[in-house]
C-alpha cells in the first residue's frame, strides 16, 4: 500500500534501514498478537457490520452510576425540609382526652358536670321557645 | 433520440458488507496497535476499534475503496482523540491534583509507557532493540507516533495521512519528520549493534 511519496526517506536513505526494521519489528507485533485479542477483533467487526455496539467495558458505567446516585441523595437532604421545621402533629387528641383518666371529669369534679349539665338544659329551654316563636 | 436502458447490475447496490468486511478484516490489526498505543489498555482499544468501524460503516460504506483507509483511520483517530479527551476530564473531576497530566495531541504523551506490563511474547521481542522501539514509540507525542504509523507502516501518503488525521499536509511532514529523528536518536545504539 505504499505510495511513491511514502515515507520521507528515500529507499537507500540514512534512515530507510532503520525505517526498514522499525516496520518489521510492528509487522511481527502484529502477527503474534494473540489468538484471543484476534477472537474479539473477528468479535468487534462483525458486531459493527451487525450494527450492534456491545462495549468491552461495561464496568466503565458504574462510577457515573454511584457519582449520580450520591448526587441525587445529597441533593434530597439538602432540598428536603428540615425535621425541626416541620410541624410536629399534635400528640394528642380529643379522642384521647376523652379516654385520658385525669381528664375524667365526671369522677373527679361531679359538681362541676352537674352545674355544666344545668347550664345546657337551661340553655336548651331558652333556645325552645324562640324556635317555636320562629316558626 | 436514444433512451437509455436501465441496467440492473449498474443500479443494484453493491454488496458492501462482503467488501466492507474485506477491508476491516484487513487493517483491524493494525488499527488495534494503534488504539493500543494511545490508551495502553486492551479493552478500550477493542472498543475504540469497535466504534471506529460502526462509524466508518456508518458514513463511508459507501466511499470508494481507494478512500477507505483514510476514512476509516480518521474515524479511529476521532475515537482516540474523544478517549484521551474523556480520561482528561475525568481525571480531573476525579484526581484534580493530577490535572498538570494535560493531553493535546502535538503535546507530550503524559503518560509514561509501564514496560512492565509489556512481556515479551517472543525471543525475537526480546532483543534490546524491539524493547527500545517499544518505549520510543510510546514516549513519541500522540501526533507524531500517528503521522509515523500511518506513514511508515500504514503505508498511508502525505495526502491520505492529513485526511485521516485531520490536519494539513504540511503538519504531517513536520511531525514525521521530528518522530524519525527522535525515533534515530533512541534506537540508533540499537540498531547500529545489530
Amino acid at each position: 500500500m505504499k505510495t511513491p511519496e511514502t515515507p520521507t526517506s528515500t529507499d537507500t536513505g540514512p534512515d530507510a534501514a532503520l525505517e526498514r526494521r522499525i516496520i518489521t519489528h510492528l509487522d511481527f507485533r502484529q502477527e503474534t498478537l494473540t489468538a484471543e485479542t484476534q477472537l474479539k477483533l473477528d468479535r468487534a467487526r462483525r458486531q459493527a457490520l451487525a450494527g450492534n455496539r456491545g462495549s468491552n467495558r461495561t464496568w466503565q458505567a458504574w462510577p457515573w452510576l454511584a457519582t449520580a446516585s450520591a448526587a441525587c441523595l445529597a441533593l434530597f437532604l439538602l432540598v428536603s425540609p428540615n425535621q425541626s421545621d416541620v410541624l410536629n402533629p399534635p400528640e394528642t387528641t380529643d379522642l384521647d382526652l376523652l379516654t385520658m383518666s385525669e381528664f375524667d371529669l365526671l369522677d373527679q369534679d361531679p359538681d362541676f358536670m352537674a352545674w355544666l349539665a344545668e347550664q345546657d338544659a337551661d340553655l336548651l329551654d331558652a333556645e325552645r321557645p324562640e324556635q317555636e316563636g320562629s316558626s | 433520440m436514444t433512451i437509455p436502458t436501465l441496467s440492473i447490475e449498474s443500479n443494484a447496490p453493491e454488496q458492501p458488507s462482503v467488501s466492507l468486511d474485506e477491508f476491516l478484516a484487513g487493517v483491524q490489526q493494525r488499527a488495534y496497535m494503534l488504539a493500543r498505543y494511545a490508551t495502553r489498555g486492551d479493552d478500550e482499544a477493542l472498543d475504540l476499534v469497535q466504534d471506529a468501524m460502526a462509524a466508518f460503516i456508518k458514513h463511508y460504506r459507501g466511499k470508494p475503496a481507494e478512500q477507505r483507509a483514510a476514512l476509516f483511520f480518521r474515524c479511529l483517530n476521532n475515537r482516540i482523540i474523544d478517549f484521551h479527551r474523556q480520561r482528561k476530564r475525568r481525571s480531573r473531576w476525579h484526581w484534580p491534583w493530577n490535572s498538570q497530566d494535560d493531553w493535546s495531541a502535538d503535546g507530550p504523551d503524559a503518560l509514561v509507557i509501564d514496560s512492565t506490563n509489556r512481556q515479551p511474547a517472543s525471543s525475537a521481542e526480546q532483543d534490546q532493540f524491539g524493547q527500545a522501539l517499544e518505549l520510543a514509540l510510546q514516549q513519541l507525542p500522540v501526533r507524531q507516533r500517528q503521522v509515523f504509523l500511518l506513514r511508515a507502516w500504514q503505508g498511508l501518503s502525505v495526502k491520505e495521512s492529513a485526511q485521516a488525521l485531520n490536519i494539513s499536509s504540511g503538519s504531517i511532514k513536520t511531525h514525521y519528520f521530528r518522530a524519525l529523528n527522535t525515533l534515530r536518536e533512541q534506537l540508533e545504539p540499537h540498531h547500529e549493534n545489530a
